[in-house]
Parts: structure tokens; C-alpha cells; sequence
């Protein structure tokens, strides 16, 4: 007898032809020099991302980005909403431990030699998705829009302006006014709940895509 | 086919239903907080009682307002409510007829002797250092409802009424 799970499947399976295609991605094996602990930490990267779209989704719902309500919405949030706080602060951790399991994931890549040929692609890809990580780190701190956050951001915002060249223009893009203001914060709200997820989401999907393609590369 | 249930099949509808117990709780947390709470200061209607089931000299306890334990006393003034949180360290106080020196109904904290009035909240002795506040009431088809505090500024100055 099939199970209820069985039928389900059946039914799109029928339609779609899924089966194939389903084992070669789902029942590839993992080769046992993988399943060390140092080539957990990409996937406990992602995990980390998975947990931040959660509880950044559920945070979106009370937060307001505008100064005059951005605190006090926060505030809300920790005091008055049922397991506000505990949303907040999975949020606030799980985004400090995505920044740590993204450098050592990139450790382990650089000290196992796993950027070399063919790989030099991939490399790159996992740069970009650094640097997002970081500027989504960047861009959420400035959002309670208290004491700590904005001087954080007027102060952050002098190492990209320190860039030889293009520094003043890629200050003048984030800031979006004379110094940090109402302009500051729509534009890095929306780098944090629009522009930088979509740029995540695809980073991401190249990258496991060459993961899957090229395979983890063998031990040294 | 088979209709038997086979081991991997038991163990897989088991592995099954603990990830669905698991994964509940956390579901579930989230639409509790997607409701919106109600704001401070907000209305409320909290039904505590028939007016006829609390006669005057006496009290009902054992309610809450705003999550605080609250008390609600009917005197020949007429009824009044406060929230029994006591304002020392945050233990509950109770209704009491009389007590020690006392030959009129009190509320008693039992944690370090704090004694209040029943007609202002006030302090009396003990080293409770605030009035307990008072909440607001309607009476409506025979019935007395809580609805707000009377003093919520007063309310957000007492530490043990923070949430
Ligand atoms: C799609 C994904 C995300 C959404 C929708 C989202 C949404 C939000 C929202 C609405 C806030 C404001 C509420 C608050 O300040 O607590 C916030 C704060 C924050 N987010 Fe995100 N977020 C996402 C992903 C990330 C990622 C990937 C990181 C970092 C690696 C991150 C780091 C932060 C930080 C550091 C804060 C400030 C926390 C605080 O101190 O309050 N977020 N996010
Ligand atoms: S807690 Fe009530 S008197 Fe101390």
C-alpha cells in the first residue's frame, strides 16, 4: 500500500517525469572526505541565511524604516509583540554567526587549495557573497536607528569613502544626503529586505550550481 | 502488494510524526507573533464579574488585567479595581477583612508585611514604596468590566509593573 506521501508524489511524478531527475540531485553520495567537520561550514552559512529570511520576514512585519518610528517600532517589537524578542534576537545572532561561518567556510576553501583550477569561478562567486553578507550585516545595523547605529553607519561609511577614486561617489550613492538621514535609512532598508537578498539568492544559486557541477574538490 | 507495515516504513511514519511535533511549536510561535498586540493604553474589556456576585464588604480576586493579578472591591462607596502586583518586589497581595490592627478590610502583601488601602491603593505600612494602581471600570448589562488604567503614566513609573 502506498503511502499518503507515495500518492502525492505519484501525482506529479505522473505529470512531470520528476523521478530521474529527483535521485541524480537528492541520492548523489557525499564523498567521505567531505563529511569532515571544516566542509559543514557552507552549509551551516546557508542554514544561518535560511534562519535570517525567517525571522527577517517576520521582523518586517512591525518594523516601520522611517526615523520618527524606526526606535520605537523596534522597541515594540522587543516589548510588546509575543516572542518579539526572541524573533529579534535569533535574527540578531543568527546574522553575527553567518559572518563567522562564512570567513571560516572561506578558510577552509583557501587552506584545502579548493580555489584552484577549476574552481577559480566559484572563488569568486563566494567573494561576492562575503561581501554582501557583510554589507546586509552593515545595512540591518543602522536599522533600530538608536545611539549605537547611527554613528556605527556615519563612521562605517568612511572605509568605502576611503577608496582611491571612487570613494566620495560610492559614499554619496549610500548615504543618499549630506550625512546620515531619513535618506540613509530607506536606502539601506532597502538594500536589507530587497536589493541584497535578491543578490544572495542568485550568488547562491551559482554557486551551488558549480559545487554540484564540479563537485568538492579532493583532499590535498 | 505488500500491505503489511514494514519496519522502514514504521520508522520512517515515526521519524515523521517527531519532525511534525518539532516543527510545530516553532510554526506556531510565528502566527502568535504575527497578532497584532493590543498597544498600551489601549481599551480593554476584561468581564470580571456579575455586580450581583460581589456584595459590598467583599471582593473578587483571582483575575487579571493587562497579565496582572488584579483585585476587585465593592464598598459602600461603590466598586473599585486595582492590580494586587505589589509595588516592592512583586509578590501578590491579597484580600483580607481584617488584619492585625486593622478592623476594616485591607489588602496584604504577604512577602514582608506591605499593607495597602482598599479605597486608594495607598500604602498604609510595610516597605512597599508606591500605591497599587488602579484600573478603570464600566458597569454594562449587570456586569463590571476593567477597561483601562486609570493613571497609565502612573503605572509606567512602578518597576515591577515593567513588561
Ligand atoms: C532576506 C533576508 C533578511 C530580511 C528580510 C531581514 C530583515 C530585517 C529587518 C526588518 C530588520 C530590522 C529589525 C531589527 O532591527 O531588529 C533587520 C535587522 C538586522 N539584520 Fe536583517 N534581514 C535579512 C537578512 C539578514 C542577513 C543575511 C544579515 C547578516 C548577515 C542580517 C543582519 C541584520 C542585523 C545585524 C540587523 C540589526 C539587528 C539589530 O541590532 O536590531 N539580516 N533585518
Ligand atoms: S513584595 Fe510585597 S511587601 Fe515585599
Amino acid at each position: 500500500m502506498a503511502t499518503l506521501g507515495e500518492k502525492f508524489f505519484a501525482w506529479f511524478d505522473e505529470r512531470f517525469n520528476l523521478k530521474e531527475d529527483l535521485r541524480k540531485i537528492l541520492k548523489k553520495p557525499v564523498p567521505p572526505y567531505a563529511t569532515h567537520p571544516m566542509y559543514c561550514l557552507g552549509g551551516i552559512s546557508f542554514l544561518c541565511y535560511l534562519v535570517l529570511v525567517v525571522t527577517g520576514i517576520l521582523l518586517a512585519r512591525y518594523y516601520i524604516p522611517t526615523p520618527e518610528e524606526a526606535y520605537s517600532s523596534v522597541k515594540f517589537i522587543m516589548q510588546e509583540v509575543t516572542f518579539g524578542s526572541l524573533f529579534r534576537s535569533i535574527h540578531h545572532w543568527a546574522a553575527n554567526m553567518m559572518i563567522a561561518a562564512v570567513v571560516l567556510h572561506m578558510f577552509r576553501v583557501y587552506l584545502t587549495g579548493a580555489f584552484k583550477k577549476p574552481r577559480e569561478l566559484n572563488w569568486i562567486a563566494g567573494v561576492a557573497l562575503l561581501l554582501t553578507t557583510l554589507i546586509f550585516g552593515f545595512s540591518g545595523y543602522l536599522l533600530p536607528w538608536d545611539q549605537l547605529s547611527y554613528w556605527a553607519t556615519t563612521v562605517g561609511l568612511q572605509i568605502p569613502a576611503s577608496i582611491p577614486v571612487l570613494g566620495p561617489a560610492i559614499l554619496k550613492i549610500f548615504i543618499g544626503g549630506a550625512e546620515v538621514g531619513a535618506e540613509t535609512l530607506a536606502r539601506f532598508y532597502f538594500l536589507h529586505v530587497f536589493l541584497l537578498p535578491m543578490i544572495v539568492f542568485m550568488l547562491l544559486g551559482m554557486h551551488f550550481f558549480m559545487v554540484r557541477r564540479q563537485g568538492i574538490s579532493e583532499p590535498l | 502488494m505488500n500491505k503489511q507495515t514494514t519496519r522502514r516504513k514504521f520508522l520512517f511514519g515515526f521519524i515523521g510524526a517527531a519532525f511534525a511535533v518539532y516543527i510545530t511549536g516553532p510554526l506556531a510561535m510565528m502566527l502568535k507573533f504575527l497578532w497584532p498586540p493590543r498597544k498600551a493604553g489601549e481599551e480593554a474589556t476584561v468581564v470580571i464579574a456579575k455586580a450581583s456576585e460581589v456584595p459590598v464588604g467583599s471582593a473578587k480576586e483571582k483575575w487579571q488585567f493587562e497579565k496582572f493579578p488584579a483585585i476587585l472591591i465593592h464598598n459602600e462607596e461603590g466598586f473599585r479595581a486595582f492590580a494586587v502586583k505589589c509595588t516592592h518586589l512583586g509578590c501578590t497581595a491579597q484580600w483580607r477583612v481584617e488584619y492585625g490592627g486593622y478592623k476594616r478590610p485591607v489588602l496584604f502583601c504577604p512577602c514582608h508585611d506591605g499593607i495597602f488601602d482598599t479605597k486608594t491603593g495607598k500604602v498604609l505600612a510595610g516597605p512597599p514604596p508606591a500605591a497599587l494602581p488602579e484600573i478603570q471600570l464600566e458597569e454594562k448589562d449587570g456586569k463590571i468590566i476593567a477597561v483601562r488604567w486609570k493613571d497609565l503614566k502612573y503605572v509606567k513609573t512602578l518597576d515591577v509593573y515593567k513588561t
